[in-house]
């Protein structure tokens, strides 16, 4: 017998190997000429479009710049990007994160960076609607060539601030005395995985996959992500 | 109200926000109800280890019919309008009412995932029919979860249960499980609900009870569509016990296949079963309950016209005259 969980993550999990499948294709079609900008120079600039599971089948656009940093001797690559949960249209589940990605150390092939972003996210559904004020603290460690790129990912997102208003379904039919307001600490994801690239001219195609956990190791009812995206540098 | 709350969101970032007013999410009665360990007006019984939500209604030395209701983790509060009178006639007239929401759900007391399972299920409500009718057979009517759980209690005590009524039942059994695990839930990958679920990751992780009730509150509405439940007059509940729904499930998977069997000795019940479909219901309704009475030597079954798996909530008056009915025949 399966849990309503279970039978989620079988579900979702046959989409999600389209897509990696779809990544690979992608990946094989065309061979890889310019140099990887996932870790842009000073300079560069890249948008970019990303879909897949990843808490719901969301799509993401985006952008990110590459700044010199003469201080630290580092290039700082902020970016933003915009997040919809595309399953149906609605525009009350969405997030928009700013943030920032710097390399920590290089060592031969080696690279070690960080990326910290802060998130508004928004969500309305039959029970209540929500924005929540979030931050995400991301590890990568692997390796940026010239034509590709392979890293190991490590996260903790966390929902510091959750202004939390209970639907009327919800009131009437469960708790009438439910409290309307700002919630702390309402809930935190760690993630682990990879993420890969390959460049075809002037885009680059990216996989992401791993799992996920609660803060407290307990389980998500969508356990993994993977996502495939495209970034167009300028 | 969106532009309140984006004013509220910059003065919060800017750290001018007080910790009044800022709620916990893991508080009971913030999100959820408080339960009868935090709130002791409310009707309990401390039995079998811990303390349920509970109350009764009638003369105690009549016949006692015990309700036991859906889930694993729902409440009795949509089964109350049972108790009501309807044409002159209410079960309290012949019978002692008792309703009580089961372990770790409900308004009932929180426990830990480690104390669910079938025998302890089991176990509770034997102590439960032992305390309101100590030596006399009971009656019991359970809804969807409810009726396998009565089941699960007549494999093993049928010479404590005079007579039961079966609200449309989940599968007794494994195999009876798997002849319907693709139609229980609706799991479309663009599915609104769906995706709302696992949106809500963002916002709300169930890292404690309360957090976990009120998360496990999403899929109710609209995660069944071919259940026909009203969605004019949504049944209602006071807490989904999420940790009892997860971990009595995980309870009856062996090997990842369903493991239970709540059928193995019905065969030797010799009790007038009776149970009841809803018209509407695509997954276990009519054809379904027809092939789940065959467990039991003597089952008659009756479908309530124009009904959703709620038919308690949403046709009490119906539901209740086919439950007197059947009681009046019962020897």
């Amino acid at each position: 017998m399966k849990g309503l969980g279970e039978l989620v993550c079988d579900r979702l999990l046959s989409l999600a190997m389209a897509i990696a499948v779809l990544a690979v294709l992608l990946g094989l079609a065309r061979s890889a000429n310019a140099q990887a900008f996932s870790r842009l120079e000073a300079g560069q600039q890249t948008v970019t479009a990303e879909t897949g599971l990843q808490a719901g089948f969301v799509t993401s656009l985006g952008y990110a710049a590459g700044l010199r940093i003469g201080a630290i001797d580092r290039t700082l690559m902020p970016f933003a990007q915009a997040t919809l949960l595309v399953a149906r249209p609605d525009p009350g589940d969405y997030a928009f994160k700013v943030g920032s990605q710097i390399s920590l150390a290089s060592i031969g092939w080696f690279d070690l960076s960080t990326q910290l972003a802060f998130e508004v996210a928004a969500t309305e559904n039959s029970i209540y609607r929500g924005t929540a004020l979030r931050t995400d603290l991301v590890l990568l460690a692997g390796h940026y060539g010239r034509r590709w790129f392979a890293v190991a990912e490590a996260g903790y997102g966390r929902a510091w601030l959750t202004y939390i208003e209970n639907s009327d379904y919800y009131r009437m039919n469960f708790y009438a005395d439910a409290r309307d307001g700002w919630y702390a600490g309402t809930g935190g994801r760690l993630h682990s995985g990879a993420k890969g690239g390959v460049t075809l001219g002037a885009v680059e195609v990216v996989l992401r996959a791993g799992v996920a956990k609660t803060e407290t190791l307990q389980d998500l009812d969508l356990p993994f992500y993977a996502t495939l995206g495209a970034n167009y540098r300028f | 109200m969106r532009a309140q709350r984006g004013a509220a969101l910059l003065m919060i970032t800017a750290g001018l926000a007080a910790c009044d007013g800022i709620y916990d999410p893991s508080q009971p009665g913030n999100l959820v109800p408080r339960t009868v360990d935090e709130d002791p007006t409310l009707p309990a019984l401390a039995l079998a280890g811990t303390v349920f939500h509970y109350e009764t209604f009638g003369d105690p030395t009549k016949p006692a019919i015990i309700f036991l209701h859906g889930g694993p983790g729902g409440d009795y509060r949509d089964q109350l309008p049972l108790k009501d009178r309807y044409d002159g006639a209410a079960l309290t007239d012949d019978h002692f009412v008792v309703f009580w929401d089961q372990r770790g759900t409900g308004l009932s007391r929180r426990h830990d995932c480690g104390v669910f399972s079938n025998d302890r299920m089991d176990a509770d409500l034997d102590a439960l029919v032992e305390h309101v009718s100590p030596g006399r057979p009971v009656f019991l009517v359970g809804h969807s979860w409810g009726g396998m759980y009565a089941s699960l209690y007549i494999n093993h005590h049928p010479e404590k249960v005079a007579g039961a009524v079966l609200i449309e039942p989940g599968p007794l059994n494994g195999e009876m499980f798997d002849a319907i695990i693709g139609e229980l839930y609706d799991l479309d990958v663009f599915s609104e609900w769906l995706n709302d679920d696992v949106w809500d990751g963002q916002f709300l992780t169930a890292d404690d009870h309360a957090r976990a009730d009120y998360h496990r509150m999403l899929g109710v509405r609209d995660s069944q569509p071919k259940y026909h439940q009203s969605e004019v007059n949504p049944a209602p509940g006071w807490r989904q016990g999420a940790v009892a729904n997860r971990c009595l499930i995980k309870s009856g998977i062996k090997d990842g296949k369903a493991a239970y069997s709540f059928t193995d000795h019905l065969a030797a019940y010799s009790q007038r079963v009776l149970f009841v479909a809803s018209s509407k219901n695509e997954v276990i309704g009519t054809a379904f309950q027809e092939r789940q009475r065959q467990f039991f030597p003597a089952a008659d079954l009756v479908t309530i016209p124009d009904s959703g798996h709620d038919v308690p909530w949403t046709h009490p008056a119906q539901t209740l005259a086919t439950i007197r009915a059947y009681l009046a025949e019962v020897p």
